[in-house]
C-alpha cells in the first residue's frame, strides 16, 4: 500500500487547500473477476487509450490497463445493446479492465454497467475511453451495490465528434471508497454530454466524485448533476469543472450538486468550477447542500405520514428524475437499495 | 357532543413574536365557519396552529378535537385524527405520482388499504369533477403545477379523504372566476351534517356556494367581530377599517 493523490482539481485553489486532490492508500489489484458480457458481437480483445486520459491518477489508470482489455466498436449506423456485469466475490476479490468503446458514425449503443458483490470484495478498478463519432449516441446506464469493503474506481473519458451525444447516469451506492473521475472533451460542434450521478453515502463510506467537461466544439452543451442522500458519518466530494474553451461559442453548461445531510456527522463537499475563455457562452453553477426541508416534512405530515416517512420521500423526490433515468431494468432494484440504505439510517 | 373543534384562549408564537393573542373559536358538527381579515392578520397561523405546524408555538391555551386535548398531538395524528389544510402554497413533491401519492395517504389516514382498480376509478371522477385532465395522476405531485392547479390538487385530496374537518386556506386565491366556481362546488359536495369546514377567504364568491354559518373577523392575531352570513357582506362593502379600529381602540394612524 503506498499514498497516492486522485481527482486533483485542474484548477488549484487556496482557499480549499486541502480539498485540491485527495490522499488515499492504493493498493494494486490481484486480478481475477472476469467481466460477463450480454453480447459479444462487438467485442474483441485488446484496447488503445489516447495519451490524455489521465484517469483519477497514474497510478490507477495503470491498474486497470493491467487488467482484462476489451474494444467494443458499433459500427457506423448500427444500433446495439450491451450489458456489461462484473461480481466481485470470495475467489474473485478484485476486478481491473480497460475498455474501448468506439461509436462509429452514427452509431447507437445503449450500455448497462452493473456491479455488485459481497464484502469479500476488494476492489475494482475500471477505466473506459467512450470515443463517439459524429452524430453517435450513447446512453450508460450503470448501477454499483453493496460491496461493503471494497475500493471502487471508475474511471470514463468520452470524445465526441460532431452532434455526438453521450448521456451517463449512475447509481453509486454501494463501495466503501467510490472514486469516480470523469472528463469529458466536446470536441465537434453540437456534441453533448450528461453526467447524472444519484449517490447514498451511509456508515463510513467516502464518495470522491470528478467530473470535468471541456468545451471546444461550437454550440456544445453540457450537464454534471449530482443528488444524493448523507447519512452516518459518509463523507462526499464533489468536484466539477465545466471548462469552455476559446472558440466554443454558443455553447451552455450546467453543474449542480445536492445533497441532503440526514446526519450531523456526514461530511458534504461541492467544488464547482467554471472556467471560461470564450465570451458567448452560458455556465451555470447551483450547489447546495441542506436539510430536508421542515415546510415539506410538514407538508407531508399534514396528509399523514410520519416524520421518517415523509423524510424518505423527500430524499426519494430528490433522486427520483436520476433513477428514472436509468435503463428500466436497473430503475426498481435502485430504488429498493436506495429504500434499504436509507431505512437501516446508515447507522 | 356536536362540538368538533373547540379552541381555548390560544396564544401563538414564532420565536419570539407572539402573532396570536388569545383566540376562542368553537366550530360545531356540520358548521361552515369563515375567517376573514386583512394580510399578515395571522389566519394562516391559527390553520398552522390547528394542524400543528411545529414552526408555530402554542404559548398559551388549548386546542380540542372532538373533546379530546390535541395541543400537544404531532402533525401525522391529527391528520389522523381527520383534520386536514389544503395550504395556500402546497408544496411539490417529484418522484411520487399524484396518483401514488394519494392513495397512500389515504391508506396512511383510513388506516385501510386501498383497492387499485376501485381507487383509479374513483379519482378519475374526483379529477373529471374538478375538471383536471386525467393526465395529471401520472405527474409528479404538484411538479410543475400552476398555482391554480395545485389548489386544485388540494381539493382533490379534501375530497377523496373526506376528513371531518377541512381548513381551506384562501383556497380560492389564485384562480380564475371559472376554476373558483369549480372548486367552490367540490367543497359544497364534500360538505355534510358529519363534517366541517374553517374557510379563509378574501372573496364572495366561494360563499355563494358555500353558506357560512359563522363569520369571524380577524385583526392583529385577535378576533375582533362574529356575525352570520351578513357579516361577510358587510365586509365587502365597507372593508375591514372600522374593525381595524376597534382592535387599536386608541383612534387612528391614517396620514
Ligand atoms: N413562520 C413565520 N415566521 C415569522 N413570522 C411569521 C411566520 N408566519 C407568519 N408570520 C407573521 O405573522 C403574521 C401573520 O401571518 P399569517 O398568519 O400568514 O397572516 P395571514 O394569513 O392572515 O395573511 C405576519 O406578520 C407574518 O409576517
Ligand atoms: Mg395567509
Amino acid at each position: 500500500m503506498k499514498e497516492i493523490a486522485i481527482n486533483r482539481l485542474p484548477v488549484l485553489t487556496y482557499r480549499y487547500l486541502k480539498t485540491n486532490d485527495t490522499k488515499i492508500l492504493f493498493s494494486a489489484p490481484q486480478v481475477s473477476a472476469a467481466a460477463d458480457f450480454s453480447d459479444k458481437t462487438y467485442v474483441t480483445v485488446g484496447a488503445e487509450f489516447p495519451e490524455n486520459f489521465e484517469g483519477a491518477s497514474s497510478e490507477t489508470l495503470a491498474a486497470a490497463l493491467a487488467g482484462e482489455k476489451y474494444t467494443i466498436t458499433i459500427p457506423s449506423g448500427m444500433q446495439a445493446k450491451l450489458t456489461i456485469e462484473i461480481k466481485l466475490e470470495n475467489q474473485h476479490a478484485d476486478y481491473a479492465g480497460a475498455y474501448h468503446f468506439l461509436l462509429q458514425k452514427g452509431a447507437k449503443l445503449e450500455l448497462v454497467w452493473k456491479l455488485s458483490g459481497t464484502e469479500a470484495a476488494q476492489g475494482s478498478y475500471l477505466a473506459s475511453y467512450y470515443e463517439l463519432e459524429d452524430a453517435a449516441e450513447l446512453k450508460i446506464s450503470k448501477l454499483q451495490a453493496d460491496l461493503a469493503e471494497a475500493t471502487l474506481y471508475d474511471q470514463r473519458f468520452f470524445k465526441l465528434g460532431k452532434a455526438a451525444k453521450a448521456d451517463v447516469a449512475s447509481a453509486e451506492l454501494g463501495g466503501k471508497q467510490v472514486i469516480v473521475h470523469s472528463r469529458g472533451a466536446l470536441n465537434g460542434d453540437e456534441a453533448a454530454l450528461t453526467e447524472r450521478t444519484v449517490y447514498t453515502g451511509t456508515g463510513k463510506q467516502h464518495l470522491d466524485l470528478f467530473y470535468h467537461i471541456d468545451h471546444w466544439g461550437k454550440k456544445t452543451v453540457s450537464l454534471i448533476d449530482g443528488k444524493g442522500a448523507l447519512a452516518g458519518e459518509a463523507k462526499k466530494i464533489f468536484r466539477s469543472t465545466l471548462d469552455f474553451h476559446r472558440g466554443c461559442a454558443g455553447s451552455e453548461g450546467e453543474e449542480g450538486d445536492y445533497a441532503i445531510q440526514l446526519s450531523p456527522k456526514a461530511k458534504n463537499i461541492s467544488l464547482p468550477l467554471l472556467l471560461c475563455t470564450e465570451d458567448n457562452v452560458a455556465g451555470n453553477h447551483a450547489s447546495s447542500a441542506g436539510q430536508v426541508s421542515e415546510e415539506d416534512v410538514y407538508y407531508l405530515m399534514s396528509r399523514g405520514f410520519s416524520w421518517e416517512e415523509a423524510r424518505r420521500i423527500i430524499v426519494e423526490s430528490l433522486m427520483r428524475p436520476i433513477v428514472d433515468s436509468l435503463e428500466t431494468s436497473l430503475q426498481e432494484e435502485t430504488l429498493e437499495e436506495i429504500r434499504r440504505k436509507l431505512d437501516a439510517k446508515g447507522e | 357532543m356536536s362540538e368538533l373543534l373547540k379552541i381555548e384562549n390560544l396564544h401563538v408564537s414564532v420565536g419570539d413574536k407572539e402573532l396570536l393573542h388569545g383566540i376562542n373559536l368553537t366550530v360545531e358538527k356540520g358548521k361552515v365557519h369563515v375567517i376573514m381579515g386583512v394580510n399578515g392578520a395571522g389566519k394562516s397561523t391559527l390553520m398552522h396552529a390547528i394542524m400543528g405546524n411545529p414552526a408555530y408555538k402554542i404559548t398559551k391555551g388549548r386546542i380540542l378535537f372532538e373533546g379530546q386535548d390535541i395541543t400537544e398531538l404531532s402533525v401525522d395524528k391529527r391528520a389522523k385524527l381527520g383534520i386536514f389544510l389544503s395550504f395556500q402554497s402546497p408544496v411539490a413533491v417529484a418522484g411520487i405520482t399524484m396518483e401514488n401519492f394519494i392513495r397512500t395517504t389515504k391508506t396512511t389516514v383510513s388506516g385501510q388499504q386501498q383497492k387499485v382498480f376501485a381507487f383509479k376509478k374513483l379519482l378519475k371522477e374526483r379529477m373529471n369533477n374538478l375538471s383536471m385532465d386525467a393526465s395529471y395522476a401520472e405527474r409528479y405531485l404538484n411538479d410543475g403545477f400552476s398555482g391554480g392547479e395545485r389548489k386544485k390538487s388540494e381539493i382533490l385530496q379534501l375530497r377523496l379523504l373526506e376528513p371531518k374537518l377541512a381548513l381551506l386556506d384562501e383556497t380560492d386565491s389564485g384562480l380564475d372566476v371559472d376554476a373558483v366556481r369549480i372548486v367552490s362546488k367540490n367543497i359544497s359536495e364534500y360538505h355534510n351534517e358529519n363534517n366541517s369546514i374553517l374557510l379563509i377567504t378574501h372573496l364572495n364568491q366561494i360563499l355563494q356556494l358555500i353558506k357560512p354559518d359563522v363569520v369571524h373577523i380577524l385583526i392583529d392575531g385577535q378576533i375582533v367581530r362574529e356575525g352570520g352570513a351578513e357579516l361577510a357582506d358587510e365586509v365587502e362593502q365597507n372593508g375591514f377599517d372600522a374593525y381595524r379600529l376597534a382592535v387599536k381602540g386608541d383612534g387612528n394612524d391614517e396620514a
